[in-house]
């Protein structure tokens, strides 16, 4: 303990004697996506036969369909990823491109597939050892995962491996610990404001998560503030201002946002909030979208199966088909929380609650600290005429203090009524 | 491919506003999927302006992609991408070309006006998924007062400009030149109707324009909304355009190849007829020096196979290299031929000079005076001279060819077109050559002593003429016009 203490003071002096005040000329334009993948294009063009040229278009594409939502890119990506591909089949970066763009399109088998003959030609490059990682974690292959992630902090303890650390912990339910390392990863810092930015959102959502509305603002803000636009810290900003009991605020944020960067989970969030406010027609506006948007990426490769299940078993009238979305995400991620989670709701959502049972208790073996998976199964716990569990789950839901859906709020609060519980104040109208 | 519409997009002279269009009838052939190829989140401004004396006309185009024009079919009323009623579609473009207007600010000298819409077209092409895409075409227009002398005309267009999409303006001079201008003649896209693949992951963002504007310049033939940008264009070349658009989209059978090599004949034969070629300064040339049936044949002949070899050349030189753009060659070739010219011009002033002066002298009542026939040497000069500025029609049959993938048939489209310059060249000195004889029989006999005059100053005046030409040459090459 007191040699750690000894480091960071070391560090902070460290840090305090290499300080560059603002004397430095100023940084040269922000290498943007776009731009990249502009001089790309021209490098493609003028050279079609160098992989290394397709295979860094492709990863661009990639992160362009990150930064923009927009499933587009993820067919630009693979076209030129093939053609990397043919042109150096065993080059180690187009494997580890052809990985993360899988890992995009929600092939979980094939990432991990690419991200192995990745890492084993390069296996002190942490690169393939995140798409391990990633995809391990969404398989539901958590301690294989979480191995890996040991492997890639050993390697390089960047924000890449702190920020996946930071998920880990929170599906292992270690909250503070999330936090934690998302901090430790936002401090390391990315030379790509889009990435720093995200990390700064992700650790607004983990704030939000516990109730700790300010901090989450702040981070959302800091997220703004790297990168104008984000558009999941314009969410996460939505969520604080609906958390705080200013639905018409929170609209105010999401509207526009919505209309840059139409995002399933935005749209979502926005048709909720429109619904609770009583505005169906308009809520169902923006439902219609997010079908919308599902049917391109579905077009564009991306499998989408698990947020559609969620969507249709709560918003669309066909529960079957919410069950059938349902079970072919479990069957994609087997064993992976959210997955089983989302049969489980599709399932109680179809009158089912009995064969909802089982799921719910695999979503929440690792003890995930997530209100939401908490609440679902408390409320299958509770039809299945087990109160006592049912009521344990609902308290772990409520131990954050935190509003945590605009859709099921509301119903938390009643089941807790119903259960003879104190309703949290964060659930209160 | 993508090179080559990178270069064209580079480029703003005429001859690329027509390989731009050339090349994007191919690009539509080669992909005729319904996507939208630039995102299904974007959206994409176009603003074209004209500039006439008294206003500027904005034809403003808004390309949605599937998701936001849902997002405008919803403001419409539209139910679960189902269809729009007319009633709303029309308040919707009412609306939304006003929203345009709003949003676009016009500043001549400092000063804004105010833009109004006169007219608005709403369509809905399919696009991705079964998903509507949306296209508005707003008419917008800005009265000015009469621009004098040199104004400065800012454009700015807010509209939409926190979505992300590709944003183009371009800018061109309708009865007015634009001496300076920010913004392209052309649009690279098409009008948002056919993206150049290759630059759709970095889309053009151009938000606005600042013109230098004078009055006084060529004028766009009205009706022709579809073409912005493109000045000027005279007969030949808007058939040259169709006729490359026409190459382009056919099969290439041994009829078709016929046929295009007889009208690429007839393109060049006409081409020769229209102004330029220093054909006036040529027709000066051989009539001042007595040329014979012959040298006529020959100086038309030296044009053709200049012009054609200049073509090629500089076809060459573009498919080969990205560094040379045309419209910063042009003016160099133009002054290299206009000072050529005058140079000709001014030798032949001081030889008829000379020789006045020893007629004079030796006092010989000679009526006529006759210089030395000139040589193949001395005709080559002046063919030269004539043919070094390649035309920008030859050049987009050439390029077109190249941009096909068979620049062999486009070669043997520009040697053709130069057999049909030679023709028109040939029999235009040959006709000079028989009105000329014609009229010295008819005033031979007759003692009149004021026109045998005019007649011995004749060299001396082509000469001059040929001066005055190539001076005209050459400050219109250099002097923006």
């Amino acid at each position: 303990m007191p040699l750690i203490v000894v480091a960071l003071a070391g560090l902070a002096v460290g840090r305090f004697v290499l300080y560059e005040p603002a004397t430095r000329p100023a940084p040269p334009p922000p290498r943007t996506t776009a731009t990249l993948i502009g001089g790309l294009e021209g490098a493609v063009a003028a050279r079609p036969g160098d992989a290394t040229s397709w295979q860094q278009l492709g990863v661009a594409y990639v992160r362009r369909a990150a930064e923009t939502a927009d499933p587009t890119y993820y067919a630009q990506a693979r076209r030129a990823l093939r053609r990397a591909a043919k042109l150096a089949p065993r080059d180690p970066e187009t494997l580890l491109a052809r990985g993360a763009l899988a890992l995009a399109l929600h092939d979980f088998p094939a990432a991990l597939a690419l991200g192995s003959r990745a890492h084993a030609a390069r296996p002190l490059s942490p690169e393939p050892l995140g798409v391990m990682v990633d995809a391990q974690v969404e398989l539901g292959r958590y301690r294989g995962a979480v191995a890996d992630l040991q492997r890639m902090l050993d390697v390089r303890p960047g924000l890449p491996a702190l920020s996946r650390t930071s998920y880990v912990r929170e599906l292992y339910g270690d909250l503070d610990g999330a936090v934690a390392a998302m901090r430790r990863a936002e401090a390391a810092g990315s030379g790509s404001p889009f990435d720093l930015a995200s990390v700064s959102a992700l650790l607004g959502d983990l704030h939000f998560t516990r109730g700790e509305l300010e901090r989450a603002e702040d981070s959302y803000q800091r997220a703004h503030r790297t990168s104008p636009g984000l558009f999941t810290a314009a969410v996460g900003r939505a969520r604080v201002a609906a958390a705080r009991g200013h639905p018409g605020a929170a609209l105010d944020r999401l509207r526009p946002a919505t209309r840059r960067y139409p995002e399933p989970a935005a749209l979502t969030l926005l048709g909720d909030l429109l619904a609770a406010e009583g505005r169906t027609a308009e809520a169902r506006r923006s439902y219609e979208l997010v079908e919308a948007v599902a049917a391109l990426q579905a077009r564009a490769g991306q499998d989408t199966d698990l947020e559609m299940a969620l969507f249709a078993a709560d918003r669309a009238d066909d529960p079957a088909a919410a069950v059938a979305l349902g079970r072919r995400a479990y069957r994609a991620r087997p064993d992976n929380v959210y997955a089983a989670d989302a049969v489980a709701w599709a399932l109680h959502r179809a009158g089912r609650a009995d064969a909802a049972l089982p799921y719910a208790r695999r979503a929440l073996r690792l003890g995930t600290a997530d209100p939401l998976l908490r609440y679902h199964a408390a409320a299958i716990l509770d039809a299945t005429g087990r109160p006592g569990p049912a009521r344990r789950q609902l308290r772990a839901a409520a131990s954050p203090a935190s509003w945590f859906s605009a859709r099921h709020v509301p119903d938390a609060a009643a089941l807790a009524e119903r259960l003879g519980m104190p309703v949290p104040a964060a659930w209160r109208p | 491919m993508a090179a080559v519409t990178a270069r064209v997009a580079a480029c703003a002279v005429r001859a690329c506003a027509v390989v731009a269009v050339v090349l994007g009838a191919v690009a539509a052939t080669a992909a005729p999927a319904a996507a939208h190829p630039l995102g299904n989140f974007t959206s994409n401004v176009y603003a074209g302006l004209r500039v006439t004396p008294e206003r500027v006309l904005i034809d403003h185009v808004v390309d949605l992609a599937e998701i936001p024009a849902l997002q405008a079919r919803q403001d419409m009323g539209a139910r679960g991408g189902g269809p729009v009623a007319p009633e709303a579609a029309a308040d919707y473009r009412r609306d939304e070309c006003a929203r345009v207007a709003e949003a676009i600010t016009v500043r001549l000298d400092g000063e804004a006006h105010a833009v109004t819409v006169t007219g608005s077209r709403l369509t809905l092409p399919p696009g991705q998924a079964g998903l509507a895409t949306l296209r508005l075409e707003c008419d917008l227009v800005v009265r000015v007062p009469a621009i004098r002398g040199t104004a400065r005309v800012r454009f700015r267009n807010r509209y939409l400009d926190a979505r992300i999409g590709w944003r183009e303006v371009t800018a061109v001079g309708d009865g007015t030149t634009l001496v300076a201008s920010t913004a392209p003649v052309d649009s690279v896209s098409r009008r948002l109707t056919a993206y150049p693949q290759g630059r759709l992951g970095a889309p053009p963002d151009r938000r606005g324009a600042t013109l230098t504007v004078s009055p006084g310049g060529d004028t766009v033939t009205p009706g022709a909304r579809g073409r912005p940008g493109v000045t000027g264009l005279g007969p030949v070349d808007a058939w040259t355009d169709e006729y490359t658009a026409l190459i382009a989209r056919q099969d290439l059978t041994p009829a078709f190849a016929l046929l295009a090599a007889v009208l690429a004949i007839a393109l060049g034969a006409l081409h020769a007829a229209a102004p330029g070629h220093g054909k006036t300064v040529m027709a000066a040339y051989l009539v001042g020096r007595q040329g014979s049936a012959r040298q006529a044949a020959a100086l038309g002949l030296t044009v053709a196979v200049t012009h054609t070899a200049g073509v090629l050349a500089l076809g060459a030189l573009l498919s080969a290299t990205q560094a040379v753009a045309p419209e910063r060659l042009y003016p160099w070739l133009g002054l290299a031929s206009g000072l050529l010219f005058a140079s000709i011009g001014a030798g032949l002033l001081r030889r008829s000079l000379r020789q006045r002066h020893a007629h004079r002298r030796h006092g010989h009542p000679h009526a006529h005076a006759t210089p030395p026939a000139p040589t193949w040497r001395t005709l080559a000069v002046p063919g030269l001279a004539g043919g070094m500025v390649p035309s920008p029609s030859a050049l987009v049959v050439l390029l077109g060819g190249i941009a096909l993938g068979r620049a062999w048939y486009g070669v043997a489209l520009v040697l053709a077109y130069g057999l049909g310059m030679a023709a028109t060249l040939v029999g235009a000195g040959y006709l000079l050559l028989r009105a000329r004889a014609g009229l010295e029989r008819r005033t031979a006999g007759q003692a009149w002593p004021r026109l045998s005059a005019i007649w011995a100053a004749l060299p001396m005046v082509t000469a001059g003429l040929i001066v005055v030409g190539g001076v005209v040459i050459a400050l219109r090459a250099v002097l923006p016009v």
